[in-house]
């Protein structure tokens, strides 16, 4: 028997599909562990009282922290939402359920290589590894056969919804969730495939079989992967708000055509952010720079506003469906707080939208740019959109997750319910450190911003270090409620009380 | 599966007055957070 | 029987809005996601790297 029924959602789920979720989900949170691990290191070196770390581990740490937590937790994530949204949501079975399992195989191979390589000091060249900042083949290797492997689930997606229709589990429309991992799936597959056109050249680059590579053709296709890969994101996340708008409250979109619509504003539009790294560079024209930020890039911020309050606003509809219909706020105030899944969706909510996305439209303006570029205001930007945004929303999510398809109990249920508030402040506090502490000019990345032996001497705002020390202690409370979270998943999905199928 | 969306009963009906309220608050205290921080931001960059 | 219920069924189904139908085809999503942004940032900003004169001096 390869399907089930599961008792919670009335959902059938397809064995396979099942374990790839697992195991997608096991591994994502390995590597947030080990992303978080470097987050704390790095965390405390940026906090001017600690400085703990030397410049080398520093950049080393930092170049990891990137890679593990940016894309390797969120994008095995978003492989098991590709399996969830494509076969159970569906009700149906994923095919070439072996397709699957290589797709997880490469991507765990690029990864271990990307993290043995930097580990061994072979490519401290951060996360963006312009060149002509040098790596062993090895690291760039490993991005690719990562690349490859997330392709692979990716196409997995559409070779599932494709079978699905063939097997009349939908008729015309995919249900939201599906859609919006359709929008994600969509925009993944422009990513990697920017992602292979560059790494690919930086690769024989790096072991001699090519002389030259242009920095400048190298920053323009390669932020045609490393910021779609967090448009991904964007797009998985704002479906796993509507899932968990429906699985937890049955809230539904109050209008569908609205909502679609703000998903294919999604696919057509927001992959043109990546200009908002070139802002600064000479190399391209302002026609380029004005067209791609200020006209195309806007339909994208649109839609994101839509989705801002058309989920609040399905939560609202059905609690008052439940009967909290007592004045404005009632239902606000009856909403089941004290349910992770929530809690961490609504917070994540407040801190995409107010923490990630509104400063993110400031900082890609190209007037405001050019004071913000390359400073810890970026790093705050999108601390507020990929860790108080994307990472809650995905907790929040396989907290669900773990009743449906590990068909356990949480442990220790207490401490999962105020998780997600005390990594919401931990991280509100890192992000707001780091964008007040960028505004009065820090740079990001750097080791040492007391410029200590240059020829000029230079001394920011004393604010800065109370700044900086917000963003410090921030870090701590942060790494503290993901400790938390790492503990309370792998410890239920190992440990927990079975519940009914 | 409805094969087309339901839209049409939501029409021109206020259901989530809450989140209107909650979107119009947003507004407001976005606004004049946002002039208190381009205000400072002003004075932390202004060079005679 | 049988054809009675197939006009039942005709009768409910109402015809879809061409929007819907748009949005239902992901194929057609799936070419213009790729080729917005592809044209709009990739293709024109290498051309206008490549329109960029090389110094004098460049020898690769």
């Amino acid at each position: 028997m390869e399907f089930r029924t599961c008792s919670f959602t009335g959902l059938k789920i397809h064995k396979p599909a099942e374990d790839l979720i697992k195991w997608n989900v096991i591994t994502a949170v390995l590597f947030l562990t080990l992303g978080g691990l470097m987050g704390l290191l790095i965390g405390i070196t940026r906090w001017p009282s600690v400085h703990y770390l030397d410049p080398t581990y520093y950049y080393r740490y930092l170049t990891l922290h990137g890679f593990d937590a940016l894309l390797v937790w969120i994008i095995f994530f978003e492989v098991a939402l590709v399996h969830f949204t494509s076969a159970v949501l569906l009700n149906t079975r994923t095919v070439i359920p072996s397709a699957g399992w290589i797709a997880y195989s490469l991507m765990l191979i690029g990864a271990i290589f990307v993290n043995i390589t930097t580990f061994a000091g072979k490519a401290d060249v951060l996360f963006t590894s312009y060149v002509p900042l040098k790596a062993s083949g090895v690291y760039y290797t490993g991005v690719i056969i990562f690349a490859v492997g997330a392709l692979t689930a990716f196409g997995h997606f559409f070779a599932n919804i494709i079978q699905a229709k063939r097997d009349g589990a939908y008729k015309h429309s995919l249900p939201l969730g599906s859609f919006g991992m359709a929008a994600a799936s969509i925009i993944a597959v422009v990513t990697l495939a920017h992602g292979a056109v560059i790494m690919i050249p930086t690769l024989l680059w790096s072991i001699g079989l090519i002389k030259y590579l242009d920095p400048g053709t190298y920053r323009l296709i390669f932020w045609g992967l490393g910021h779609p890969s967090q448009q991904i994101n964007v797009c998985a996340m704002v479906a796993a708000w509507y899932m968990v708008s429906a699985f937890v409250l049955g809230g539904k979109p109050v209008n569908e055509k609205l909502s679609r619509t703000a998903f294919v504003l999604y696919i057509f539009f927001i992959n043109v952010a990546s200009e908002h790294h070139l802002l600064v560079d000479p190399i391209f024209s302002n026609w380029h720079k004005i067209i791609n930020t200020s006209y195309v890039m806007h339909l994208a911020v649109f839609a994101s506003m839509v989705h801002a309050f058309a989920i609040p606003a399905s939560m609202e509809v059905a609690l008052r469906e439940k009967g909290y219909t007592n004045g404005l706020f009632e239902w606000l105030k009856k909403a089941p707080w004290g349910n992770p899944a929530f809690s961490g969706t609504f917070l994540s909510i407040i801190g995409f939208g107010f923490l990630g996305g509104t400063t993110g439209v400031i900082a890609g303006t190209e007037q405001f740019n050019i004071i913000r570029h390359n400073t810890f205001f970026i790093t705050g930007h999108f601390h507020g959109t990929v860790v108080v945004g994307t990472t809650l929303a995905f907790m929040a999510f396989s907290y669900l997750l773990m009743p449906y398809i590990f068909k356990r109990e949480l442990i220790m249920p207490r401490l999962a319910s105020v998780q997600p508030y005390l990594y919401f402040i931990g991280v509100s506090m890192v992000s707001i450190g780091m964008m007040a502490a960028g505004a009065l000019g820090v740079p990001r990345r750097h080791w040492d911003i007391t410029f200590s032996g240059a020829p000029f001497s230079f001394t920011f705002d004393p604010s800065v270090d109370m700044f900086l020390s917000i963003m410090g202690l921030g870090t701590l409370l942060a790494v503290f409620a993901g400790v938390i979270y790492v503990v309370v998943i792998i410890g239920s999905a190992l440990f927990g009380r079975r519940v009914a199928p | 599966m409805a094969d087309k969306y339901d839209d049409e009963e939501h029409r021109n009906k206020i259901e989530a007055p809450g989140t209107l309220a909650l979107s119009l608050i947003f507004l407001v205290v976005f606004m004049v957070l946002w002039f208190l921080h381009f205000k400072w931001l002003v004075e932390v960059w202004w060079v005679e | 029987m049988a054809d009675e219920e197939r006009k039942i069924e005709e009768q409910e189904e109402e015809p879809i809005p061409a929007w819907q139908l748009f949005y239902d085809n992901i194929m057609l999503l799936f070419f213009f996601g790729v080729a917005v942004p592809t044209l709009v940032y990739t293709v024109w900003g290498l051309m206008e790297i490549v329109q960029i004169p090389d110094l004098p001096s460049y020898s690769p």
